[in-house]
């Protein structure tokens, strides 16, 4: 893939903050007011206000300054920088008499601690000039506040009848809309709404928004500290199709049993490449953005995860879904994954396979025993 | 004995009246997050609950002197901050000089350190005018709190994934919602009950 | 972990939600018979919207529709019934287009949501109109209740029964002051026989419901009498929303497990669920937050059930084959010999 840092230009940087990663209904970070406080139009203006001016404030200070502090300072630095900017406000706004900083109740001052800063700060800022960072504040202030906007707008329409304070309706329709739930909901609805339009208006940049459980650690060269390894099948001469594969990649793979044909009984076989070692560098946004399966501008970067196939088991009645590590066509031939990486992997509840490999290991200990004895 | 009902009161009315996640939304976003990553629930939420313990005290400390108390929100918000930055940061250096934990810990440690969740525990303590026993137990709450909430969401995730009959228009980021919002209805139910009064 | 749903199979041609519908015919008639011809009102334009809302939302969302499993019709028509017979109609058909447009259709559909519709959509009328949803209009019995307050509102006080207070033959009847289709304990229980002979296994899950419900009411009684603890079971089974639950509800096949030991025992986890949002829950009726809690809290519990089960299971096999394994080399041994 062509490098995504050098073809960034201000408008893509401007479209992509705004719509096609809009912070809050993609990226999912800066729930708390847009959820919580939200709940009215005048709240929902101070807190895109605050929200916008914190984030050119503090990409721009992050771009030009703070680049050679280490990762963990730095996100000490955007809250500082936050309290100062929100104290004053908060306390010029309560002395001048505006209600709008009760309404808003101790969720003015938690925008500080707003993971939409401090997240763009180290995932954008950080790698870029101050030209950029600037765009990418302007561009994720506006993303950010016309979903506060927005959902502001709705859920004091249908939860108090009323828009900025002015009766619209006799009573309120729904009251339960200004609670968090209602939050929810509408923010559900509305990226619902932005998938629509992307797909829509902005096809080239169609995707879709996954948000699936990591079951495997991203393997991204350059970037974890974990040596990366990569199975292919040298039989078929052609990758594993993502899905029908059941490989999980570990290192606990013994290379003999593996490549060994009597053992795999039939089986395509695995061959392991291991990615050249690469001083490991794992920063703040890296691991919060890690739990997402898509970055921002970094998603043709990353290598697909090998997923381990969600295959449906029938145990006694029920059904259920479990990972299983096994290769495709034969049983008896499991992958076992190694003591660290269980915990990445669904256990398998395959009574067949488990009761396979118990009995093999039980009439081996016999085995074992008998020579002893 | 008296503090520890009170604390154990206060931890639960944390955790299920008003679970701080579901019905205050507060490190709404870190929790869906990290619901993603199961490895790293108990790390986390260990985290989130020294930090908000920590914080809460040493905030209740502050707050018992009588120029701070008598100040209004915007000072009081300012002094929690900053209480919450000192403990960040010295607890950082103290891992980073007796046990030398990489980068990414260090990282955790950052998301664990400044979200909206911990933050908002010394702020509501203050409204609730919670003692010391109270303030400890939001704070263990708080991390209790977390890690049902990651959970929760974790399993939500794993069904949404797996429902193949998600119209297309809301598989995602719109389902998630959906299922958190739930959530949040669920745990609705509890608040407010006169028990904890 | 997704639990696979048995909305259809090939011994049972007619969808659950029709069977459910048949059954709510009887708390239909009761709540006429007590309410006037408002309830039935209240019920068709329910089922309409239900049916509306479905419609829409499936275009809109560009999902199929399935109007044949008459999910849609249940989920109108138990709503309305779930509801006081006053409660405005616009509000309940709010209440429908909550529940499919925002929970079932988004969420996978029928037996595919997560979630039980009906149970989110009653929680979230709850929200939007406490003051109205447990305001219960007054039936003219001439005996001692109070009027207007349900016997779940009673218990939620505390201390408003007495043995005096008690009609048993009122309550069975459904001649107290309640949800609309929900009173009549008599009905209910013709419902649960019903129920026991279209859908047996499903009467499991009502089972373990009412079980663990009964043991809160026995163990931690919200009445003050003599004999407080079986008036406590009485009154607890009988009030609210609890039995309607258990017959509608809490059979939900979406969440339901397979094997019968595992409905009771997710039965009786919606009732613990349930009793505990009576006792410390914000409403006098906490069950629908109950069952969205039990319906998210349910499968990783379950998934940890069958990985517990399924190694002993395996322990027992592998017990089992050695055995089979040395009495067969004993067998060997001597023709060897």
């Amino acid at each position: 893939m062509p490098d995504a840092k050098k073809t960034l230009t201000p408008s893509k940087v401007f479209l992509f903050g705004t719509i096609i990663k809009n912070p809050i209904l993609v990226q999912v970070i800066g729930l708390c007011p847009a959820v919580a406080a939200s709940s009215s139009l005048t709240v929902a203006l101070l807190l895109s206000f605050v929200t916008t001016i914190l984030l050119i404030v503090c990409e721009v200070l992050a771009s030009a300054l703070l680049k050679p502090l280490p990762s963990w300072f730095r996100v000490a630095v955007y809250m500082i920088t936050g309290l100062l900017f929100i104290c004053p406000l908060m306390y010029i706004l309560d002395e001048a008499g505006f209600s709008v900083v009760s309404d808003a109740g101790v969720y003015l001052p938690l925008m500080a601690a707003n993971s939409v800063v401090a997240l763009r700060c180290e995932k954008f800022a950080v790698k870029r000039s101050v030209f950029l960072s600037f765009y990418d504040a302007v561009a994720t202030g506006i993303g950010v506040s016309s979903v506060l906007m927005l959902s502001g707008t709705i859920r004091e329409l249908l939860g108090f009848g009323t828009v900025a304070g002015k009766a619209v309706f006799e009573s309120a329709p729904v009251p339960a809309l200004t609670m968090p739930f209602g939050g929810f909901v509408v923010l559900g609805f509305l990226a619902a709404f932005l998938k629509k339009f992307i797909s829509t208006f902005l096809s080239g940049y169609s995707y879709d928004m996954p948000f699936r459980i990591k079951r495997t650690r991203r393997r991204r060269p350059g970037r974890t500290s974990e040596q990366p390894v990569l199975i292919e099948p040298t039989s078929s001469g052609e990758p594993l199709p993502l899905g029908e594969s059941t490989v999980l990649s570990s290192p606990a793979i013994e290379p003999d049993a593996a490549s060994d044909p009597s053992l795999s009984g039939g089986a395509v076989r695995f061959q392991i490449h291991e990615a050249p070692k690469e001083s490991g560098k794992e920063s703040f946004a890296d691991v919060f953005y890690n739990s997402m399966s898509e970055d921002l501008f970094a998603r043709e970067e990353a290598f697909d995860d090998i997923a381990a196939e969600v295959k449906t088991e029938k145990h006694g009645g029920g059904q259920f879904t479990v990972g299983t590590e096994t290769s495709p066509s034969a049983n008896s031939d499991i992958v076992k994954p190694a003591r660290d990486e269980a915990e990445r992997v669904v256990i398998p509840v395959d009574l067949d396979l488990l009761e396979e490999e118990e009995i093999n290991r039980a009439l081996k200990k016999d085995s074992e025993g008998g020579k002893d004895g | 004995m008296t503090w520890f009902f009170d604390m154990t009161q206060a931890a639960l009315f944390t955790i299920f009246i008003q679970n701080l996640v579901f019905n205050g939304g507060y490190g709404s976003s870190e929790a869906i997050r990290m619901s993603a990553k199961p490895k790293r629930f108990l790390p986390f939420s260990i985290m989130i609950a020294f930090f908000s313990t920590v914080t809460a005290v040493v905030c209740r400390a502050l707050d018992s002197i009588k120029e701070i108390s008598e100040q209004g929100e915007a000072v009081h918000s300012a002094i929690f901050g900053a209480v919450l930055i000192l403990i960040y940061i010295a607890t950082a250096l103290i891992l980073k000089l007796t046990l030398a934990p990489n980068k990414k810990f260090l990282s955790t440690l950052g998301i664990a350190a400044v979200n909206t969740l911990v933050f908002a525990a010394p702020l509501i303590n203050r409204r609730a005018g919670y003692g010391y026993a109270e303030s400890v137990g939001t704070g263990i709450g708080s991390g209790i709190a977390f890690i049902l909430a990651l959970m929760l969401i974790n399993a939500g995730l794993r069904r949404l994934e797996a429902n193949k009959n998600i119209p297309p228009l809301f598989k995602g980021t719109p389902a998630m919602f959906l299922y958190v919002a739930m959530l949040s209805l669920a745990f609705a139910g509890f608040a407010g009950s006169p028990l904890f009064a | 972990m997704a639990v696979k749903t048995v909305i259809k199979t090939d011994k049972q041609k007619r969808p659950f939600c029709c069977d459910m519908l048949i059954m709510l015919i009887l708390p239909a008639v009761m709540a006429w018979y007590y309410y006037g011809g408002s309830v039935l009102r209240t019920v068709f334009v329910c089922m309409l919207t239900g049916v509306l809302s479905e419609t829409a939302g499936a275009f809109f969302m560009r999902c199929p529709r399935d109007l044949g499993d008459c999910s849609s019709l249940f989920t109108g028509a138990a709503m309305a019934l779930m509801l006081p017979a006053d409660f405005p109609v616009w509000a309940a058909a709010a209440g429908v287009v909550f529940a499919v447009a925002a929970v079932k259709l988004p969420l996978g559909g029928t037996g595919f949501s997560p979630f039980n519709p009906v149970a989110a959509g009653f929680s979230f009328l709850c929200l939007c109109w406490p003051d109205k949803i447990f305001n219960y209009p007054a039936i003219d019995t001439g005996s001692g209740y109070v009027k207007g307050a349900s016997l779940a509102g009673m218990l939620s006080v505390n201390t408003s029964i007495r043995p005096n207070t008690i009609n048993v033959f009122d309550i069975f009847t459904g001649n107290v002051p309640g949800p609309a289709g929900a009173s009549c304990i008599i009905v209910l229980l013709g419902c649960a026989v019903f129920l026991g002979f279209s859908r047996r296994r499903s009467l499991i899950n009502s089972a373990g419901f009412t079980a663990a419900c009964a043991l809160f009411a026995l163990m931690f009684p919200r009445v003050y009498s003599y004999n407080a603890r079986p008036v406590s079971l009485l009154m607890e089974l009988c009030s609210g929303l609890l039995m309607f639950s258990a017959l509608f509800l809490v059979t939900d096949p979406a969440v339901s497990p397979e094997k019968p030991f595992h409905r009771f025992l997710y039965g009786a986890f919606s009732g613990a669920a349930c009793m505990l949002l009576r006792y410390f829950g914000k409403f006098e009726e906490g069950v629908c937050f109950a069952l969205l809690l039990s319906n998210a809290m349910w499968p990783p519990l379950y998934e940890r059930i069958l990985r517990r089960e399924s190694k002993r299971e395996l322990r027992k096999r592998v017990k089992r084959r050695s055995k089979n394994r040395a009495l067969s080399a004993e067998r060997r041994a001597p023709d060897n010999a």
